[in-house]
């Protein structure tokens, strides 16, 4: 039998977990004995290399013109980013195809031949990431059961462990290297339903590295006078890999000195605080528009709950405790929870003859409900009751946030004497986008309904759109009075029109 | 031998009807087709003009269907088809033509002695008629009537029309003008953009018709231009007055050209300047458009604008702030903006636009910190010109409180 695993693919750590034949979610250590996998790729001595040693190569390369390495790629995904790796040049994908690859090896060779793979991704990915992620997938040679939003991940992983004390509405504030996610949801026995979700795609630990590396060369160079250039970065002293081990201590202690080029450099905690304020204010605004999106009162959440390495940083529980008034919740490992979660998912997911008896009861138990995470309506004429002019708009049909599967409908006319087609759009956006700016709102399907000749303006076009179970959306678009019908279907996993 | 039946010459005749309550004018013809209209596929144009005085002008329509294919211009095309087909000798009156009067528009207003032009036409030789006349083809033109017509007209006249307009283009010149100079110079690309635009609107004129000779135009819009830069360059633009007068002139569609166009002008080098920003707020104030309007303005700057470049102490007015609101306003404000660029981030495309977006985001952050700042000894030197001690917020949410709170500790 196959073994069943889910991924998460992090910014600065990946990690695999297995859902094992007790039906219980565990994480895979390499061959090392470590669960957490640098997401760093190099080209060490003409061998892809991914993990640490990849990693070390990565922060030798800081500042250097001709690179061996590259890392956060993550946050790339889904756009042209190219990283020149000694003679070769990679995108994204292929450098995430890397890591994935590693991560399934090791995972087989400890678990055996694996079933189709869950892997995760932040909330707020856009399709384009999504789709990236799937590639990556694909051309790392594992077969996809499904993607998972992190968030959604680590709540069936809390809900699953247990140790929430009561049923009731929990926030999961994700944290991580590179992303920020906060899913509101509500949790009963192994149930989790998602109320609302929201997230910053480019703000996590590695901003607070880079912030903590200015702060030691503003000391540093305050102290000797002397000014450092970009190419004198990778100096041991303001080496990323050693400034990431100075923030966790930050988290430990108040102060911490590190040596630069024979110099001793002090910082304290007030002084990287200060200097990653708008990255926490960020986090602020975001959670409150998450709390008002989500008509959640922050004061009677039942509890939060962690994901994510960052939220070790006292700053990060500080900003929690004055949001919601409460402490967050340390009840497991925020560097695991993902992983585990995905296991879970991917557990929930598999077919029950391909699981062991005490698989398929664990599996059974659970349940997930996500929610739209865009707006999703359609392109049409605004001609203000006949005066003044006719603008393109975006008509939102299924709101974000609205509880998946759905069907929503809504009426539209013809405006033009003897129209014979309309133009069938399929709009997305994140925003509730009222004109129709391509630069904000995204046509993910096209088609085109004739109508009968003939006919005056003001026919009623009836549109519905149907969100499934598998992220599949049916959207129909109906003539009332002849009854003509133009079916699109949109595969959402993929963002786009299905081939089929 | 048979006797040969005499020809008579077509005629028109008109009368005046209510059609659907407008007043409408038919052209009825009589008579026999010529001989060389005999088996062809034919057509009428009917085209109008003003013959009140010396000069000749064209009449105009407000409706698509009775235009000419490129401009304004009146004209009734009608294939015989749709009047049930000619025969070669008409003996009884049919009507050719139906002439709803409320889509006239004269050159000048008041009562106008109107003229209808009838042409009947083949399609095979398919004749050019621009502004009444045919250019074109000219063999296509098998019989040409002429009769006059007596409609009630209630217009102001597009010469009259032009005029005005031409005036309202010479303020959003000015005011174009003084966006460009609010930086203190007219640069040559800013002169560029603002003449370019002058050269669309003598285009646009003389598509639509408005009375003039190619030249006559041609002069009324350089010195329309030439005048607009004398005065920046003497430095007497006054920025408001501009916008005020505007406001009795400017239709809707001219305050959406008068921002068009300061648009185009501020963001040609990708900086703008504070005063541009104020300008740019007084025209949404004045203009009295929806809110929405300067919402829109804002989001278009942001695309197109270096970000980066905007100094902190410009930021207030970029971010759509208003100086008299209270610190729950302005927490709501900054809360919104966030949310929908956090959002837009996904789909804006690669590039200059991601990054600016980005770099919005964090211009947000600093003024939800900055200017929501509930200590008023610490405000912001910004902040303290116009507005006093700021009131402390009634009723505030959690979100508020817990801001206050968090900066409360951190002090
Ligand atoms: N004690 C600590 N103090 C501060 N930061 C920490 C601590 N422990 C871990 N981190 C940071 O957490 C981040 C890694 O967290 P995690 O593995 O959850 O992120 P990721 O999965 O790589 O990223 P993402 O989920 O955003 O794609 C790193 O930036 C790391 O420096
Ligand atoms: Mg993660």
């Amino acid at each position: 039998m196959s073994s069943v695993i889910g991924i998460d693919l992090g910014t600065t750590y990946s990690a695999v977990a297995q859902f094992d034949e007790f039906g219980r979610p565990v994480m895979i250590p390499d061959p090392e004995g470590k669960y957490l996998l640098p997401s760093c790729v190099a080209l060490i001595n003409d061998e892809w290399r991914v993990g640490v040693d990849a990693w070390g190569q990565w922060s030798a390369d800081y500042g250097i013109e001709d690179k061996s390495s590259a890392a956060r790629f993550k946050r790339e995904m889904g756009t042209s980013k190219q990283y020149p790796i000694g003679p070769h040049s990679l995108n994204p994908v292929e450098l995430s195809s890397h890591v994935l690859k590693n991560l399934a090896s090791y995972a087989e060779q400890a678990v055996g031949p694996l079933a189709p793979v869950v892997i995760t991704v932040p909330a707020n990915f856009s399709n384009e990431a999504r789709q990236a992620t799937i590639n990556a997938a694909e051309s790392a040679g594992l077969e996809l059961a499904n993607i998972i939003n992190e968030p959604t991940a680590a709540a069936m992983y809390y809900a699953y462990s247990g140790k929430l004390s009561q049923a009731g509405i929990y926030a999961v504030f994700d944290l991580g290297g590179g992303t920020f996610d906060i899913t509101i949801a509500e949790f009963d026995g192994k149930s989790v339903e998602v109320i609302w979700s929201d997230g910053i795609a480019r703000l996590g630990g590695v901003d607070f590295d880079e912030a903590l590396q200015t702060v030691v060369k503003e000391k540093y160079e305050g102290l000797t006078g002397e000014i450092v250039s970009e190419e004198h970065m990778n100096h041991e002293g303001f080496d990323l890999r050693r400034i990431q081990d100075l923030k966790h201590s930050l988290s430990r202690r108040e102060k911490v000195s590190v040596f630069v080029k024979g110099q001793v450099i002090e910082v304290t905690r007030e002084e990287f605080e200060a200097k990653i304020s708008n990255f926490v204010t960020q986090v602020y605004l975001c959670c409150e528009n998450a709390l008002e999106g989500g008509n959640v009162d922050p004061h009677r959440l039942d509890g939060v709950i962690l994901a994510g390495g960052s939220t070790r940083m006292p700053i990060i529980q500080q900003t929690v405790q004055h949001l919601f008034g409460q402490d967050p919740l340390s009840i497991a490992n925020v560097d695991e929870v993902v992983a585990l979660g995905a296991a879970l998912y991917a557990g929930h997911r598999s077919d029950t003859d391909v699981l062991t008896k005490l698989q398929q009861a664990s599996a059974a138990e659970m349940s997930v409900q996500d929610v739209a995470n865009k707006h999703f309506g359609t392109r049409a004429i605004d001609d203000n009751f006949g005066m003044g002019e006719r603008r393109l708009i975006n008509s939102i049909i299924i709101e974000k946030g609205t509880p998946i599967p759905c069907s929503m409908t809504e009426k539209y006319h013809t405006v033009a004497p003897n129209q014979t087609e309309i133009n069938c759009t399929i709009t997305e956006c994140d925003h509730e986008e009222e004109t129709f700016d391509p630069k904000f709102v995204r046509i993910i399907a096209e088609g085109s309904l004739e109508l009968p000749p003939g006919r005056p303006p003001g026919q009623e076009i009836q549109v519905t759109y149907k969100y499934d179970i598998n992220q599949i959306m049916h959207c129909y678009f109906e003539d009332t009075d002849s009854g003509k019908k133009k079916e699109i279907t949109v595969d959402l996993m993929k963002g786009g029109p299905r081939d089929d | 031998m048979p006797v040969a039946r005499k020809k008579t010459p077509l005629k028109l005749r008109t009368s005046e009807i209510t059609l659907e309550n407008l007043p409408t004018t038919l052209i009825d013809i009589i008579g026999d087709l010529p001989q060389t209209a005999y088996n062809k596929e034919l057509e009428l144009s009917i085209s109008l003009f003003d013959c009140d005085d010396d000069e000749v002008h064209p009449i105009l329509s407000t409706e698509e269907l009775f235009q000419e294919d490129h401009s304004m211009v009146y004209e009734l095309r009608l294939s015989t088809d749709a009047i049930g087909g000619l025969k070669k000798k008409i003996t009884k009156w049919k009507t050719i033509g139906i002439i709803p009067q409320t889509v006239l528009v004269p050159p000048y207003g008041g009562e106008r002695k109107i003229k209808a032009i009838v042409r009947l036409v083949d399609i095979a030789y398919d004749p050019v008629i621009e502004k009444g006349q045919v250019v074109e083809n000219f063999e296509g033109v098998l019989w040409t009537g002429e009769i006059d017509l007596d409609p009630m007209i209630l217009d102001w006249g597009y010469v009259y029309i032009e005029k005005q307009k031409r005036r309202t283009q010479s303020i959003i010149l000015k005011v174009a003008m003084a966006v460009a100079m609010a930086d203190g110079s007219l640069s040559a690309l800013e002169r560029k953009i603002i003449k370019s635009r002058v050269h669309h609107w003598r285009d646009n004129a003389k598509n639509r018709c408005d009375g003039m000779t190619d030249q006559k135009r041609k002069t009324a819009y350089q010195g329309m231009m030439r005048r607009a830069v004398q005065r920046a360059r003497a430095k007497k633009l006054n920025m408001t007055a501009l916008i005020k007068s505007l406001r009795y002139m400017a239709s809707p569609h001219e305050w959406s050209d008068t921002l068009d166009l300061c648009l185009e002008v501020i963001t040609c080098n990708g900086i703008a300047d504070n005063n541009q920003f104020i300008a740019l707020n007084d025209i949404a104030h004045y203009s009295a458009l929806e809110p929405t309007v300067f919402e829109n303005i804002r989001d278009y700057l942001i695309m197109h604008l270096d970000i980066t470049k905007i100094v902190e102490s410009e930021s207030y007015e970029f971010l759509g702030l208003d100086r008299n609101w209270d610190l729950v306003t302005t927490r709501k404000h900054l809360r919104s903006e966030y949310k929908k660029w956090n959002s837009r981030l996904n789909t804006v495309p690669d590039g200059k636009s991601r990054d600016n977006t980005q770099a919005i985001l964090d211009m947000i952050g600093k003024a939800y910190k900055k200017y929501t700042q509930p200590n008023p000894v610490k405000k912001p030197v910004a902040l303290s010109k116009k507005t006093q001690p700021i009131p402390q917020p009634q009723s505030e949410s959690f979100f508020d409180q817990a801001q206050l709170k968090l900066f409360n500790d951190s002090e």
